[in-house]
């Protein structure tokens, strides 16, 4: 009785937390969203048909895409070479890639605006050097969006793709290079499937986190780059409509979960993510 | 050794001319030259660090020699990268590709080289029937066995008809038995195919089971190179005749030499053996005799006899060795099979221990 009751005592705090932090408040903020002056749909029928709302989640959506495509294409070469390096060279270079961590997301991003302004370091050292005629639209646009959502997000990419590339046998390249298959035949067969698990990881982690980006869209983006957190944050805060808020918040979920059913489709991540290649 | 033109050959032959690589300070290959006739199953034999998995890899081209030479046919090959070289290798731990079927493991090779489809179907059927596969096509490489997916890679090596095929140690990973039963399989696949192996092992007796030549290396260079037969009753030195089987040496001076017969004294036990040519009265010698070669019996004819006493009986299944001091208290190694005049003898038995002329072993005299 008490060795088969063991390992849920182990996993009891974990579920406990969760339960308090997670699942109740998800239950409420559900609950929250059908709710408001009465019961009902509502809310729903409001970000339906009003044309902001669609257009916002589109934006979410395709900023998301974007960030989680541009940190794959500049991690997968970087977390490749990590992932050849000597233990010690690697280790050192990976403190590197998670260094921006140990400074606070805020930060970073006023760090941004003091370069990507106006007349920030850019446009100033552009403009003297006679490359550019007039200052460049850097913040304020879907550039500077992408520039710090990419910088913020690019390490989970990198260390999500370095722990499964760390472990493809360095020999099933050589063995296919002794098959007669050039270096990019042997990459495009053997390694680039072998790696899908940590794109599928790394591109599901940066995609649902970017989906929830607030502070990095507010201070770098203009309204066009307007994502969902934002409009959340001010129907509770400005407008004080809670409800209304729980229900984005719930459609949030929802188009967030039909992202990672897309992924799902294209990347296999079930079958993947279960077993190791 | 002629030329070996028999239609069943496909092997190429092999050249490494004074081939050298160095890691930094460490010279992993020093200068070696090797010659590996068609149809050959040579062994690179060796201890860990010897220079045997280098020198693999560079024939593989994975590596790129200091200097030096490689040839096949004749042609050089050294700086060609692998996939230009159509040789096939398995690697100590397979490489198979762990997310394609065995089908497509094994027929990789003919997919790079843009076989049709039908080709590819039947050649990879007759490479997986060759290695007593067949029947196992749609299964992962995580569904088979150690000796199973040490078949689909040999299918792999062996499959769009390469040449050569290199081996690195991969026997390894399989239990003793398994072991025994993949040498004399390979060795039959070997011969049947006809092609070129190079092998890779530390282990004596799989080189001695399997190989048609042995090079024994030891830090980066070749000590000697022959057959399994060369390398046991002639090694050229000591290394090779402590690392293949054991032996029991005596270092000594030769006092007479007479009828081709020389005699040597080994401080105080006097050893009868023929004679190599150039050796001289007065020389220090160094002979070997395989304990498998003692015999001990009490009425012989055998031109060495030494009286001594059993110190140890050590059992070891097939044969008894015993620990024979001798008069003159050097210690003897005798191997003796079950069943003969030494199958049960105690420790402090007297015997007598004989030795015929022929089994004594000059070492390092040409």
């Amino acid at each position: 009785m008490r060795a088969a009751l063991r390992p849920w005592a182990a996993v009891a705090p974990a579920t406990l937390f969760l339960l308090v932090v997670f699942a109740i408040p998800i239950v409420m903020v559900l609950a929250l969203s059908f709710s408001g002056p009465q019961v009902g749909v509502q809310h729903y029928a409001r970000i339906v048909t009003t044309p902001v709302y669609s257009r916002v989640f589109a934006n979410t959506l395709q900023i998301a895409l974007g960030v989680t495509l541009v940190s794959l294409v500049l991690a997968y070469p970087l977390a490749y070479v990590l992932s050849i390096l000597g233990t010690r060279t690697s280790i050192v270079l990976l403190g590197l890639v998670i260094l921006p961590w140990f400074t606070s997301l805020l930060v970073r991003s006023f760090a941004w605006m003091v370069l990507l302004g106006q007349n920030g370091v850019i446009n100033r050292a552009l403009l003297s050097m006679g490359v550019i005629g007039r200052p460049l639209p850097l913040l304020y646009s879907a550039f500077g969006v992408y520039v710090g959502m990419v910088h913020i997000l690019l390490p989970y990419m990198v260390l999500a793709l370095y722990s499964v590339m760390r472990g493809i046998d360095r020999d099933l390249l050589r063995a296919a290079q002794s098959a007669g298959a050039p270096p990019w035949r042997a990459f495009l067969h053997v390694y680039l499937p072998l790696s899908l698990p940590g794109v599928a990881a790394g591109s599901l982690l940066v995609f649902v986190m970017a989906s929830g980006f607030y502070v990095t869209p507010a201070l770098l983006g203009g309204p066009r780059q307007t994502m969902i957190a934002q409009l959340i944050t001010s129907e509770i805060n400005e407008a004080v409509n809670w409800e209304f808020g729980a229900a984005l918040a719930t459609v949030l979920l929802l188009v967030t979960l039909a992202g990672l059913a897309v992924f799902n489709r294209f990347l296999g991540m079930d079958r993947f993510l279960g077993r190791r290649a | 050794m002629a030329e070996h033109e028999t239609p069943g050959i496909r092997g190429a032959g092999l050249r490494l001319d004074a081939v050298r690589k160095a890691f930094g300070s460490v010279t992993a290959v020093d200068g070696v030259t090797l010659d590996v006739e068609r149809g050959i199953f040579l062994t690179l034999l060796g201890a860990s660090g010897s220079g045997k998995t280098t020198m693999l890899m560079l024939v593989a081209g994975f590596l790129m020699p200091d200097s030096g030479a490689i040839l096949v046919d004749g042609e050089p090959i050294t700086f060609r990268p692998p996939y230009k070289r159509n040789f096939g290798v398995v690697f100590q731990n397979y490489a198979l590709f762990p997310h394609m079927r065995v089908i497509d493991n094994v027929g990789f090779p003919l997919r790079m080289r843009g076989l049709p489809p039908e080709e590819i179907r039947h050649k990879v059927q007759t490479a997986l029937e060759l290695v007593k596969l067949a029947g196992h096509e749609a299964r992962f490489p995580r569904q088979l066995s150690g000796g199973q997916q040490q078949r689909v890679a040999l299918a792999r090596a062996i499959v769009a008809d390469q040449p050569v095929l290199l081996m690195d140690e991969p026997l390894s990973a399989l239990d003793k038995q398994l072991r025994e039963h993949m040498q004399l399989e390979l060795k039959n696949i070997q011969r049947r195919l006809g092609v070129t192996v190079v092998y890779v092992t530390h282990d004596q007796t799989e080189a001695l089971v399997m190989s048609d030549m042995i090079a024994v290396m030891r830090e980066g260079h070749i000590e000697q190179v022959g057959s399994p037969r060369d390398l046991y009753d002639r090694p050229a030195n000591r290394y090779v005749a402590e690392f293949i089987g054991e032996s029991n040496f005596l270092e000594g001076t030769v006092r007479e030499i007479a009828a081709g017969d020389c005699r040597v004294d080994c401080g105080g036990l006097l050893v009868v053996g023929v004679c190599p040519p150039g050796v001289k009265v007065g020389q220090s010698v160094s002979v070997a005799v395989r304990p498998e070669r003692l015999r001990l019996q009490s009425a012989m004819t055998l031109a060495n006899r030494v009286a001594g006493a059993i110190e140890e009986a050590i059992y070891v299944g097939d044969a008894i060795k015993y620990r024979v001091r001798v008069t003159n208290g050097t210690l003897l190694t005798v191997k003796a099979g079950r069943g003969g005049a030494g199958d049960d003898l105690k420790p402090g038995q007297p015997v007598t221990v004989g030795w015929a002329r022929e089994d004594v072993m000059f070492i390092g005299a040409t």
